[in-house]
């Protein structure tokens, strides 16, 4: 034991460990949004004269999904109301929740039912927005997956939500929507767009590995809001920058930059478990934990073919030799029958001596359907045919059979032949 | 913990895994799981087994998607699970709401479990990224897991969804499902020499059987590899005689774990003209309607056809009938060749229409058009080859005439 060691308090180390949790799960609202300040200005300043001086606005945020849209939003409500605590009502509605016009009204005025009166929750939504005045609390109407959301209500029922926002005399009211869709624009109907003020957000993700990085280190590092602990934030810091100095660790962050889409989310994927693994034991983030959660969350599809057995291997080998004949779609009738010829006609050329065991029409039809099972293969048409006959197509590349068979050394090498 | 490590041999690393997600009941957890694998690897059983072993009752629904068809079930029971109430709930939204009343009622984490979750796809499109944004909408502490064989990149039907965190569940290696098997062993008997039985059973069924498959067949067979021993033939420790006896059955049960025979089933029942009737269907299904006139007419044999053209129309027909399946035809052709087939007596017409009525019920006919559509009815023959194949063996009719005759030229 070095003297180094220091016993840590348990309660410092699992306040710790919930609020790194609270901010990896999602639900934490960071406190710098790193890379998006400018575009956090922007959208704070365009609420603010809605809710400062009674100015209707709506605005578009645009973005790939995990950039940071929602956060954005949930920031800046949080010093919104931070500055004017309840001088202003926000409503959340969603595209994928609220699938028609009576849901999406229903959830509207229970949302502002609590908020202004109790008791008036079923008036008609519009109405109520009319009644309102300049002196009405001012509404933020936040809608997310707002592509979603104009495909399921009906047009007019859009409309009325962009045009009140259009009449002065109305409540003040500012309309956010929230979409991954960069056509969003084009696909609205003209009379809608004419309602639009035009102003759209563009969030994007961080296009730096610098900015990325900073991000990551932002969401591990700890500070005296979370635990009073001052000697073990610093310390827990010291081990982070340690963690961020480090030449694998670094690969992971590179690995992670080019390759996912959503890249904070998958960030935070893989420091789930080394954060979940602090105790008293080990009071800090380790290494080792990282690059083994980055091997378990890497799950590839390939890393499934080879796990695959050898009749299913035969079945996708079949499958594989008719895509050769360009027949891309098939059925169980048309596999077995390809299946049983090269084998047959291995057989045939090789001599008598060798006999490979043909594997039974009902083991490999079981197969089959196992494949489907795991949607390796899809059903090619709604036709209700009996099942050997019902066409098939393949979901993964042909590449991909070939190359799972000729990289598996313990496979037969009857079925490496067939291949090449 | 050690508890279930011990029931789940080989499966320690996602049993930790898990436990460590889940952490402290008021800790936050991953937003959403996504538990996949192949079948029968112990993904629904440990689910369970945890929840049930550490987690208060109405901290979690475990819901398999087979067995609810209507979205309102699957909201209604999970809702009813998480809080011992009835709920009524008719949409997402409302979903989505109740469940945000009912987990402000405590810090804890709440689990919505659903098995074979690639089934949610059918209800609707959006169910499941709205499921998996749940999470975040809500704001509560809510952790969605999904259960299913389909891989991640085949779940997902669009890009963009919310990515769940992933545990991949691999394949058993040989020791691990030794060591389960073994579990199996009865009371009274000898773990050494039952083991060498079902590593036995093991390297022969490995290829084509899973876990819950060998499951099933051991029992039996157990009772047939000691037999011999029982009669006292065979001393215990002579493994190779014991196998030697085993091996015939092993064959039977290997033959028999997927398919069933229902051919007596239907040879038993049915009168012989009815078989013919089912031999009628399977032809017309098969056959062109533009060879009719050549295989079926008696005088087929003055029919000249060019040479050509008739190995055009084979060739198109050995294609038809073996890859695309059964055709349908109309409910005249399959008479009019029941006829030209049964010779022996007249059945009346209003039986024959009987009996095909009784056929699509059993689903061995497809009924093509609708229903009140009395006067032009096509069917479509669901039997595969082999089974008809058993059944004109049964009544001495030549059913390769047919089909031989059409394919050889």
């Amino acid at each position: 034991m070095t003297n180094k060691k220091h016993a840590w308090s348990e309660e410092s180390i699992a306040k710790a460990r919930k609020a790194l949790k609270e901010r990896l799960s999602g639900h934490a609202i960071p406190k710098t949004l790193v890379g998006l300040q400018k575009k956090c200005k922007e959208l704070y300043e365009l609420l603010n004269r809605t809710v400062a001086y009674g100015e209707s606005n709506t605005c578009m945020l645009i973005g790939p999904s995990g950039c940071g849209k929602t956060t954005l939003v949930n920031k800046v409500l949080q010093e919104l109301s931070e500055k004017y605590d309840d001088d202003f009502c926000t409503v959340y509605l969603n595209g994928l929740y609220q699938t028609n016009d009576t849901i999406a009204r229903k959830q509207l005025t229970r949302q502002l039912g609590i908020q202004i009166r109790q008791n008036q929750t079923d008036l008609e939504v519009f109405d109520l927005f009319k009644s309102g005045n300049n002196a009405t609390k001012p509404i933020i109407i936040i809608i997310y997956n707002f592509d979603e959301f104009v495909k399921n209500c009906t047009k007019p029922f859009v409309y009325n939500f962009f045009n009140i926002t259009m009449i002065p005399e109305n409540c003040p009211m500012a309309l956010i929507g929230i979409t991954r869709k960069l056509s969003i624009f084009t696909d609205l109907p003209s009379n809608i767009l004419s309602r639009n003020s035009y102003s759209h957000i563009n969030v994007e993700r961080p296009y730096t590995i610098e900015v990325f990085t900073q991000l990551a280190k932002s969401v591990l590092t700890i500070d005296n809001s979370i635990t009073n602990d001052k000697k073990y934030c610093e310390m827990f810091n010291k081990k982070v920058q340690e963690l961020f100095e480090n030449k694998s660790f670094k690969n992971i962050i590179e690995k992670i930059f080019n390759n996912a889409t959503d890249i904070i989310r998958t960030f935070q994927k893989i420091c789930f478990e080394p954060v979940g693994k602090m105790n008293m034991k080990h009071p800090f983030l380790i290494l080792d934990d990282f690059t083994e959660a980055v091997v378990q969350q890497d799950v590839k599809i390939d890393k499934i073919l080879q796990e695959l057995h050898e009749p299913q291997l035969w079945i996708l080998l079949a499958i594989h030799s008719l895509g050769g004949r360009d027949c891309n779609t098939f059925n169980f009738a048309m596999v077995y029958n390809e299946y049983t010829n090269y084998i047959k006609s291995y057989i045939k050329e090789s001599g008598s001596k060798f006999k490979q065991k043909l594997i039974k029409e009902h083991l490999l039809r079981a197969e089959f359907e196992f494949l489907e099972q795991r949607a390796i293969i899809r059903k090619a048409d709604g036709k209700d045919l009996p099942k050997d006959f019902r066409m098939m197509r393949l979901t993964i590349l042909h590449e991909q059979i070939v190359d799972v068979v000729s990289n598996n050394n313990s496979l037969p090498s009857l079925m490496k032949q067939w291949i090449s | 913990m050690n508890e279930l490590v011990e029931e789940f041999p080989g499966r320690s690393r996602q049993i930790e895994t898990l436990i460590n997600w889940f952490g402290e009941p008021t800790e936050k957890t991953p937003h959403s799981i996504f538990i996949h694998g192949n079948r029968a690897l112990g993904k629904t059983e440990i689910i369970k087994k945890l929840f049930e072993i550490g987690f208060p009752k109405h901290n979690y629904s475990f819901l398999n998607c087979k067995i609810y068809f209507q979205l309102d079930d699957l909201f209604e029971v999970s809702l009813n699970l998480l809080s011992g109430k009835k709920h009524k709930c008719k949409n997402f939204d409302e979903f989505a709401t109740t469940l945000q009343d009912i987990c402000e009622t405590s810090d804890e984490t709440r689990y919505l479990i659903f098995d074979n979750a690639e089934l949610l796809w059918n209800f609707s499109q959006t169910l499941v990224s709205a499921l998996l944004t749940l999470p975040q909408w809500t704001g509560a502490n809510l952790c969605i897991i999904f259960i299913t064989q389909v891989p991640w990149e085949k779940f997902r039907r669009y890009v963009g969804m919310i990515e769940p965190f992933q545990l991949y569940f691999p394949e058993y290696s040989r020791s691990d499902v030794i060591q389960i098997l073994e579990k199996t062993c009865p009371k009274d008997e000898d773990v050494e020499f039952y083991s060498s039985f079902v590593t036995y059973i093991y390297d022969v069924f490995s290829d084509s059987c899973d876990l819950i498959d060998l499951f099933r067949v051991i029992p039996d067979l157990y009772i047939k590899f000691i037999q011999p021993q029982n009669e006292e033939r065979v001393s215990r420790n002579d493994y190779s005689l014991l196998f030697n006896e085993l091996n015939p059955h092993v064959e039977l049960a290997l033959d028999n774990l997927y398919s069933q025979n229902i051919t007596s089933l239907i040879e038993n029942q049915l009168p012989t003209w009815s078989l013919y009737l089912l031999i009628a269907a399977f032809l017309a299904s098969y056959i062109p309607q533009s060879l009719d006139k050549h295989l079926f007419s008696k005088e087929h044999e003055k029919q000249k056809h060019s040479r050509k053209r008739r190995k055009k129309e084979f060739n198109a027909l050995k294609f038809n009938e073996q890859f695309t399946g059964p055709q349908t035809s109309e409910m005249e052709r399959i008479i009019a060749i029941f006829q030209s087939i049964y010779q022996d007596s007249i059945i009346p017409y209003i039986l024959l229409l009987q009996q095909l009525e009784t056929f699509v019920s059993y689903h061995l006919f497809t009924r093509t058009t609708p229903v009140e559509r009395k006067d032009v009815q096509s069917f479509r023959c669901n039997l595969s080859f082999n089974y008809i194949k058993q059944i004109s063996k049964s009544i001495n009719f030549d059913i390769l005439r047919y089909l031989d005759d059409s394919s050889t030229m």
